[in-house]
């Protein structure tokens, strides 16, 4: 009790202590013990990583690593070479590497034979110290000695490519094959006509001047034809066409 | 007064009659060779062709008495000469339908411009051969 009294007692000699308001200040904020344990431990958990970045002490292993490892490599491998056949489809063929060296080594024995024909051709030994001597013997000294020399008759050999009758020669040509193709080209445009006219030029000059008067008068019904055929003892040539055709056009 | 005996004049007739038909005989030899027919075409076109011609030139006959001298002039002159315009007309619409029947149009068509031609070249021939005559009266 006396310690309480002079616990009190104190109070009395501070005034200024008794206006300070005698409640507590201080508040938790809401929620914060529910939350502190989980944050404690995050907390620690931080601070382990941190401690972990250093090579001494990190560097764990995760759980149950190496009891998984070898069944991920098997898969990542599997995987990868199913991606790899799908993507370029190349295989190495059996035995490929066994071989390799020797066929390497066969190609290169076949490409030296090949290069070879190029020292085949060899020059004959002292060729060049008798050629002179030789071709004398063939020609001069052939003579000679009289040996008969076949003297082949040589024809007249005319160059007609340079020849200026060449030019003539194709420039003629040319110019029939051109006449030729326009001639032939007009005649085919015009046969149907020319035939029709001609099948009827040619059934109708044997009928006389009179019947063909009366087929027009009968057929051709205007009456200036009529009176143009009828008076026109003789029918003025340089009207007549196109009196007719002008009145065939109103007419019919 | 002078007459022609009957069997003069109808020797006449029956000459120019000939020399009509043989011209129509060229004119058919002509349009069929320009349709080129088939068979069947040609059995159903020729009497249907052959009737309308005559029937136009049964008309153009009667316009030209129509409009002969021995006619005398007037209004009636005049409505007959119109009717028979438009009798032609009729003719000619008539036969078109018939032939369109058994022809196809481009052939119909075809059949009108060859007559048209046939016409033009009788009038050529008529005026190439009037050239030596007319000196030669």
């Amino acid at each position: 009790m006396n310690s309480d009294r002079g616990n009190r007692e104190w109070l009395n000699d501070y005034m200024s202590l008794k206006q300070v308001n005698p409640n507590n200040p201080f508040t938790v904020p809401e929620g914060y013990f529910d939350e502190l344990e989980q944050q404690t431990v995050s907390f620690i958990k931080l601070n382990e990583l941190k401690n972990g970045a250093s090579p001494e002490q990190g560097f764990t292993v995760p759980e149950n690593y190496f009891e998984e490892l070898r069944s991920n490599i098997n898969a990542r491998i599997s995987i990868e070479d199913a991606l790899n056949k799908e993507a370029t489809g190349l295989t190495v063929p059996e035995g490929y590497f066994d071989n390799l060296s020797q066929q390497i080594q066969s190609r290169i024995i076949v490409g030296e034979s090949l290069t070879e024909p190029s020292e085949v051709f060899a020059v004959p030994q002292d060729y060049f110290s008798h050629l002179t001597e030789n071709i004398l013997n063939k020609t001069a000294n052939g003579q000679k000695t009289g040996k008969p020399e076949i003297v082949k008759p040589r024809g007249i050999v005319r160059q007609l490519f340079s020849s200026s009758a060449f030019k003539y020669a194709t420039a003629a040509c040319l110019t029939l094959a051109v006449g030729a193709t326009i001639f032939l080209s007009q005649n085919s445009n015009n046969v149907v006509q020319s035939h029709d006219n001609s099948f009827l030029h040619k059934s109708l000059s044997a009928i006389p001047v009179d019947d063909i008067q009366n087929y027009l008068q009968l057929n051709v019904d205007p009456t200036d034809t009529r009176t143009l055929i009828d008076e026109s003892k003789q029918v003025n040539a340089d009207n007549l066409n196109t009196d007719l055709q002008d009145e065939l056009d109103t007419s019919q | 007064m002078f007459r022609r005996p009957p069997n003069l004049q109808q020797r006449v007739i029956t000459r120019q009659q000939n020399g009509v038909s043989k011209i129509e005989g060229v004119r058919e030899r002509y349009i069929s060779q320009r349709l080129s027919l088939t068979t069947d075409e040609s059995q159903k076109f020729w009497p249907i062709y052959r009737r309308y011609q005559d029937a136009l030139k049964e008309i153009r006959r009667k316009k030209r008495l129509n409009n002969s001298n021995a006619q005398a002039n007037g209004t009636e002159q005049i409505q007959r000469e119109l009717y028979y315009e438009s009798e032609l007309v009729n003719i000619r619409r008539y036969y078109t339908d018939e032939f369109l029947k058994i022809l196809p149009p481009d052939k119909v068509s075809e059949m009108f411009k060859s007559e048209r031609e046939f016409t033009d070249e009788l009038i050529k021939q008529l005026s190439e051969r009037s050239e030596p005559v007319k000196n030669n009266p």
